[in-house]
């Protein structure tokens, strides 16, 4: 058998590349792969295909600092020659990060990753002095529901966003700009989509931008951020 | 980049179709270069992402030091509302200028029913639809592709037209305007300087006359325009132009895969065929150019695969061998080897599997006719035995699905014709149903059919196409015979070939149909679920003229037809004497060889010849 290498890898997401869908960006890095010539390994079959694997997808439109791919090479390469070799690669907007080698193959992204924290940048349109912006954060994060109009093939329903929010902070810069990080879960109950939180927020809040800041895993011996 | 349009984008359903910012783009600064130019293709992003022309001229320009060259495509509707309501005007993917602001504009004709998104795509930009209501401060507006070998229907709303290809041919126009502009020269003036570029066409500088019945009685060419103006060719295609780099999409369009244009023109004569009278003659790339230039090519793009287009890919002169290798050099990186499509009659199973995916995807052949007299009559010269001896072949290499295409609707077709297409579906399965005995079950056979629009330098150029009432009965017809397990049938929307066959052999009236159509709220007519036909009806009756004298009128062969200033090179003598030649259902053979020539005309008036460099390596 050969031998396999298995390297877990943090990359951001950034500015015109946020427009591009969860599967297209997947197909513009297994494209990056073979420019920047890796050794990849494939998987067998008619069709073969990169044994690259991704977390959480990303909602388009939001910006990321915290994207995570696994990726499997037929070579032991050290951790900043792939940094390198990517970052040379990558389209605009796509950026590694950390490359870390794993030691042995670990469970998939999709199921280690148990919360997720966005941050909103928000400017607010009308006065409003801090302690009553930290105030109305409280009132919603003390309500025991927060319904939402989820858009389904199947139609419209309401669904209760409350259960996955996790925590939040909140910080100000300048007159008018908010800060507001809120950590969500992820899993196989669900989660929180950042952009069907927007529809809780008042008129006068606008929300700026949005970025995926960290990703968590649930197992203790793993390290506390995933990664 | 600009930020207006970043909250816009944020609204639509695919900004992606907008953003622009793809792997490998060309963004120059705005201000240091001579001129600007924008291309134009009047479909979604998708569908005009994957074509190979435009993107051929967009790397051409830029690799000029003076010229900049940028894209845009029609925007979907949302976007276009949110256009309209932040009143931004239609911008361009690299540097998100608005249409107007370029020195030109270019749209490529690839199909009749994207008119109307070129008027949209204009109004959009804020430019005026009609040529004389644009002055000096906006863009020239010039057509190229195959739509300008009758451009008639847009002549009010262009500038000028590029017949034949366009990579000399665009640097040219663009020398002329720079140094036309450089002098301080006025619109008009450029624009008769242009009259120099050989395979320019400005409808201005020729009046047309009509009848009282509506037929043209004359065009006439201003002096010093020609009277005939002949298509641009490339002479030399053995290493014509291939860029150095190639665009990477972020969204996925139709075609996603890294294209190599192995050879140009098809001349197996198909009588019905446009495509292979206006890119005469055959014209084939050197393998050894192609395989230098594929290497860096890939490492630039990483597509994992390369498909090797053309009119009729597997013509290509050594094409087995030159598939081998390329496989061979690129299988290692999981690259993949394609052809478009493949000919009955140039078919392998050896060679088939090398390109198709997988034996369970489904194999397309195009018999085209029902049967071999019809098919006599188009010149497509294939025996019932030809055909199946094809597709036993195929499932003998294991593929379970077949998809046949056929036309209806084509000259002489009668009932017997169509019965015709029933039987050899029939026998295609039974075929299959032998060979897979043990699953059976699992062949399908699907057959397509599309309704027959006479194209101007054709041989059919002066036939009538169907009626509408025809095409249905015709289709029902089918229906009825095209029945049963592991048979299915798919039909194109009548009433959309209709309108096709209306602009397809229109001439300038027709510009106020599409200005009409476009203010009823016609645009992305090409889309069955777009294309409202109650409208069209409507600006016609608006208008006052009626579709069926363009569509199912038959034409005497002494008629002057709107198209007869604009020439492929193919002569209306032998587009004349093929259409007898379907009459009598005799063959025409294929030149490419230049052995045979069958005097269309072509060689001689361009001074070319046919060349089979292709993998002949000496
Ligand atoms: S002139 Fe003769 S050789 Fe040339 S394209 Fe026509 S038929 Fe073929």
């Amino acid at each position: 058998m050969r031998n396999i290498n298995y390297y877990r890898i943090q990359y951001r997401k950034t500015g015109l590349a946020r427009f591009t869908s969860h599967l297209d960006v997947a197909r513009a890095i297994s494209r990056t792969l073979r420019r920047a010539e890796l050794p990849v390994a494939f998987s067998c079959g008619f069709n073969p295909m990169p044994r690259l694997s991704f977390g959480p997808p990303l909602p388009l439109g939001i910006e990321s600092e915290a994207e995570f791919m696994d990726l499997e090479l037929t070579q032991n390469l050290s951790e900043q020659a792939i940094t390198l070799a990517l970052n040379r690669s990558l389209p605009p907007g796509l950026e590694v990060i950390q490359v870390t080698k794993l030691t042995k193959k670990v469970s998939s992204l999709m199921a280690s990753v148990d919360s997720i924290v966005y941050q909103f940048i928000i400017k607010v349109t009308v006065d409003k002095r801090n302690d009553q912006i930290e105030a109305w954060f409280k009132h919603l994060w003390d309500s025991k529901e927060l319904m939402i109009v989820k858009r389904t093939k199947s139609g419209e329903k309401p669904v209760n966003i409350r259960p996955f929010w996790r925590d939040y902070t909140l910080s100000f810069i300048g007159d008018d700009i908010i800060l507001f990080e809120m950590k969500v879960e992820f899993g196989p109950r669900g989660t929180l989509r950042p952009d069907n939180f927007i529809s809780l927020l008042p008129q006068d809040f606008q929300v700026q931008r949005i970025i995926r800041k960290a990703m968590y895993s649930r197992t203790e011996e793993c390290c506390e951020k995933v990664l | 980049m600009n930020s207006i349009y970043e909250k816009i984008m944020e609204k639509v359903e695919k900004p992606g179709r907008y953003s622009g910012g793809e792997l490998n783009i060309t963004v120059k600064p705005w201000e240091e270069v001579k001129l600007r130019v924008v291309l134009a293709f009047p479909d979604l992003y998708e569908i005009g992402f994957s074509h190979l022309g435009l993107r051929l001229l967009y790397h051409r320009i830029n690799e000029t030091r003076d010229y900049l060259a940028e894209r845009v495509y029609a925007p979907a509707k949302d976007m276009e509302e949110e256009l309209r309501k932040a009143k931004l005007p239609l911008f361009s993917l690299e540097t998100k200028h608005g249409l107007g602001e370029f020195d030109l504009l270019g749209f490529t004709l690839q199909y009749e029913l994207s008119y109307t998104n070129i008027l949209n795509m204009m109004s959009l930009a804020g430019i005026p639809l009609k040529r004389e209501e644009r002055g000096e401060e906006y863009p020239l507006i010039i057509g190229g592709g195959p739509g300008s070998f009758n451009p008639e229907p847009l002549a009010d709303f262009f500038d000028l037209f590029l017949l034949g290809e366009g990579e000399e041919a665009i640097i040219e126009i663009l020398n002329v305007v720079t140094e036309g502009k450089n002098k301080g020269k006025t619109k008009t003036e450029i624009k008769h300087d242009l009259l120099s570029v050989s395979g320019v066409y400005l409808p201005e500088y020729y009046t047309v006359e009509y009848l009282p019945d509506g037929r043209v009685s004359a065009i006439k060419p201003l002096p010093p325009a020609p009277e005939v103006i002949y298509k641009r060719i490339i002479k030399d295609f053995k290493d014509g132009y291939l860029p150095e780099k190639e665009l990477v999409p972020w969204i996925e369009p139709i075609h996603d895969r890294l294209m190599i244009e192995l050879l140009r023109g098809c001349t197996r004569g198909c009588r019905f065929c446009q495509a292979g009278m206006i890119y005469r003659p055959v014209r084939e790339r050197d393998s050894s150019t192609i395989k230098k230039k594929l290497p860096a090519l890939i490492r630039g793009t990483g597509y994992e695969e390369i498909s090797l287009t053309s009119l009729s890919s597997a013509d290509y002169t050594g094409i087995e061998k030159l598939v081998g290798t390329l496989s061979d050099c690129f299988s290692t990186q999981g690259v993949k080897i394609s052809l478009p499509s493949l000919r009955i009659d140039s078919f392998s199973p050896e060679l088939a599997a090398t390109f198709q995916a997988k034996p369970k995807s489904s194999l397309t052949f195009a018999p085209e006719a029902g049967t071999e007299r019809l098919r006599r009559v188009i010149n497509k010269n294939l025996s019932e035995a030809q055909i199946l001896e094809t597709v036993q072949s195929a499932f003998q290499a294991g593929w379970q699905r077949m998809k046949l295409y056929f036309m209806i609707g084509l000259p002489t077709e009668t009932d017997q014709d169509l019965e015709g297409i029933a039987q050899l579906a029939k026998k295609v399965l039974q075929l299959g149903r032998k060979i897979h005995a043990s699953k059976a079950g699992h062949v399908k056979v699907v057959v397509s059919v599309s309704t027959f629009v006479p194209k101007p330098h054709t041989p059919f150029q002066w036939r009538p196409q169907i009626s509408l009432e025809e095409t249905l009965r015709k289709q029902d017809y089918l229906k009825q015979v095209i029945r049963g397990k592991g048979l299915s049938f798919s039909w194109h929307e009548a009433t959309m070939s209709q309108m096709e066959g209306v602009f397809s052999r229109g001439d300038r009236r027709l510009g106020k149909i599409l200005e009409t159509a476009l203010e009823l709220g016609c645009t992305f007519d090409a889309w069955g679920d777009k294309f409202r036909w109650d409208l069209w009806q409507e600006a016609f009756k608006i208008v006052g003229l009626k579709p069926e004298f363009y569509n199912t009128r038959a034409r005497a062969y002494k008629e002057v037809l709107p198209w007869q200033h604009l020439s492929a090179g193919v002569s209306k003598e032998f587009l004349r004497a093929e259409d007898q030649r379907a009459e009598e259902e005799k063959p025409t053979f294929d030149c490419r060889t230049g052995k045979e020539c069958s005097a269309c005309g072509v060689c001689p008036t361009l001074g070319i010849k046919p060349t089979l460099s292709g993998g002949e390596e000496h």
